[in-house]
């Protein structure tokens, strides 16, 4: 009994260690990137370049004081945090290093890590409701509306990707880019919704509006303070790195080597499939850091409008293009040639003046 | 290990559905509907349905409860906290549910042998369905198809309804003045 205990516990604390290091060392990353964008230095006090910098910010926020405001709701505010940390770990069991470097792998890998994500977003929820603070609850209402939206582009888009491979195990779906070639080749449309929605799911600044600082000062973790505080941090870095995961795994062939199609790259296999892997996800981390430093926050009414009128309507055709391509089985440039003429013809119809988002949000002037 | 995980999530159902009627707060009831629907999926996962257990989460516990909270942001709480719960039903309630906690415990735990039923009901269906996804899938699309299509046309008339409903109502006249206009301030600005 004590064995198999260990069996089954070990590679999970292994797994959740391994992630929370990696989480830690990602905001530093973030902080050193944002800083020579920004023509800084970044952390440079603690250890070599500001390297034990994240061990430093753990320790202080262990050290510091949790405070419990007046008016919150006990039950809600302390469970909220836990819930945000435990839902954004419990993903990564099925995840995919490498080869043969997996937790477990079940039928349903891609729905499970997305239906865990909708519920780790409650502990947001909690967090607004249970903060007894105005600009935590104007926050959580915000975060609630803008997940609502963009959940649903961000699942159709994947939904080509799950036809293309007939299977949700992450596994499969890897496998199957080693015969197929990458996703991103067959599904540039999906591609690039995913990888907006998956900005706006975690939050992050073009999207930022549940946080935005010059608005509502923190938003919806605005109360917490200390240890609550961090776990609240933490999640948000480890969804991040989620997204750049489900991203890696179903677009750019997992752990599989560049151009797997290909035999004369053959040789790429001498690397080991984890390097690839973690390649890959650094990419994707690195382009959500960038974006951050590059583009500013958008208006609350133009993020909706871009959800529900542009990505959405997107994503359901590039479902049907990619169920004719399936059924049909017509030449890849015929489904490019199709993909681009429905984003080219939606954004056109879009842009007529009937459809703008100020007429749209305010109604028509008289 | 089953029976115990299933006496752990069949319990957490029950609790936190009689947290949903009992607790006075509005905000407390709607996290309580939240874990027992929760509970439900991992019971779901339990009897092998791992499909209908991630799209319970995903859909009931994800969408709709957001949606609930949404709505309880909404309105003024204080007011729905002051009033007593139940009203006149109370012995309706207390009584009913006696009967069937009795029903239940007479007529149906005998019979279904309780916690070996668990087990043998899950190698069951695992036995035959291998992916119960296919499977769902198939049955959906081959067996289920009509009622499949008619409650996708029903969401659909409920969704161009809200729509409507929910739409700022413009005429045609003002559609047009107002793209009119819009013509001209644009000319004007690239004037300027």
């Amino acid at each position: 009994m004590i064995s198999l205990v260990i069996s089954e516990l070990l590679p999970l604390v292994v797994l959740i260690a391994l992630v929370m290091l990696a989480v830690a060392y990602v905001t530093l990353l973030e902080r050193k990137l944002l800083a020579r964008m920004q023509v800084r230095f970044g952390p440079m006090r603690a250890g070599w370049h500001g390297l034990l910098q994240p061990l430093a910010d753990g320790l202080k926020l262990l050290t510091k004081e949790t405070i419990l405001p007046d008016k919150a709701d006990r039950p809600l505010y302390l469970s909220a945090p836990v819930v945000s940390f435990v839902f954004s770990l419990v993903a990564f069991i099925v995840v995919p290093f490498a080869r043969n470097l997996q937790l477990t792998d079940i039928n349903i890998g891609i729905l499970f890590i997305l239906a865990v994500g909708s519920m780790g977003f409650f502990g947001m929820v909690m967090g607004g409701l249970g903060s007894g603070n105005k600009y935590a609850l104007m926050g959580s209402l915000r975060a609630m509306a803008q997940m609502l939206s963009y959940e649903v582009p961000l699942v159709v888009s994947l939904l080509g990707v799950l036809m293309l491979t007939q299977s949700m195990s992450m596994r499969e779906i890897v496998e199957a880019q080693g015969q197929m070639g990458y996703f991103i080749v067959l599904q540039p449309v999906a591609f690039i919704i995913y990888l907006i929605s998956g900005v706006a799911e975690t939050v992050r600044t073009p999207f930022d509006m549940p946080e935005a600082e010059g608005e509502l000062v923190a938003g919806f973790h605005i109360e917490y303070s200390g240890m609550y505080f961090a776990l609240f941090f933490l999640a948000e870095y480890a969804n991040m790195f989620m997204v750049a995961i489900i991203a890696t795994v179903l677009f750019l062939g997992g752990w599989q080597r560049p151009f797997p199609t290909n035999e004369a790259l053959a040789f790429l296999d001498v690397v080991p499939t984890f390097i690839w892997f973690g390649a890959k996800v650094f990419f994707f981390m690195f382009f959500y850091i960038w974006i951050r430093a590059t583009l500013p926050r958008l208006r609350y009414d133009q993020l909706m409008f871009f959800s529900w009128k542009i990505l959405m309507p997107l994503s359901f055709y590039n479902v049907i293009i990619t169920g004719a391509y399936i059924i049909i089985g017509f030449p890849l440039w015929v489904f490019y040639i199709l993909s681009v003429l429905s984003i080219v013809g939606w954004l056109q119809l879009i842009s007529y003046k009937v459809f703008t988002p100020e007429q749209a949000y305010n109604g028509l002037p008289n | 290990m089953q029976p115990f995980l299933f006496l752990l999530f069949a319990g957490l159902t029950v609790i936190s559905a009689v947290g949903v009627i009992s607790f006075r707060n509005v905000i407390y009831c709607t996290f309580s509907l939240l874990l027992c629907l929760f509970n439900v999926a991992c019971l779901y996962i339990l009897l092998g349905a791992e499909f209908l257990a991630a799209v319970q989460i995903l859909i009931y516990a994800g969408a709709v409860m957001i949606l609930f909270i949404f709505s309880l942001m909404l309105i003024d709480l204080s007011k729905i906290n002051s009033d007593e719960q139940f009203h006149r039903q109370r012995k309706w309630v207390i009584g009913g549910g006696v009967i069937l906690a009795v029903e239940m415990i007479v007529f149906i735990l005998p019979r279904s042998k309780f916690l070996a039923g668990v087990s043998s009901n899950l190698t069951a269906s695992n036995a035959i369905w291998e992916n119960n996804t296919v499977a769902i899938g198939e049955v959906l699309f081959t067996d289920h198809l009509l009622p499949f299509e008619i409650a996708s046309i029903v969401l659909l008339v409920a969704m161009i309804a809200t729509v409507v409903l929910g739409k700022h109502k413009i005429s045609v006249k003002e559609l047009k003045k107002s793209v009119a206009v819009d013509n001209v301030s644009d000319a004007q600005e690239e004037q300027g």
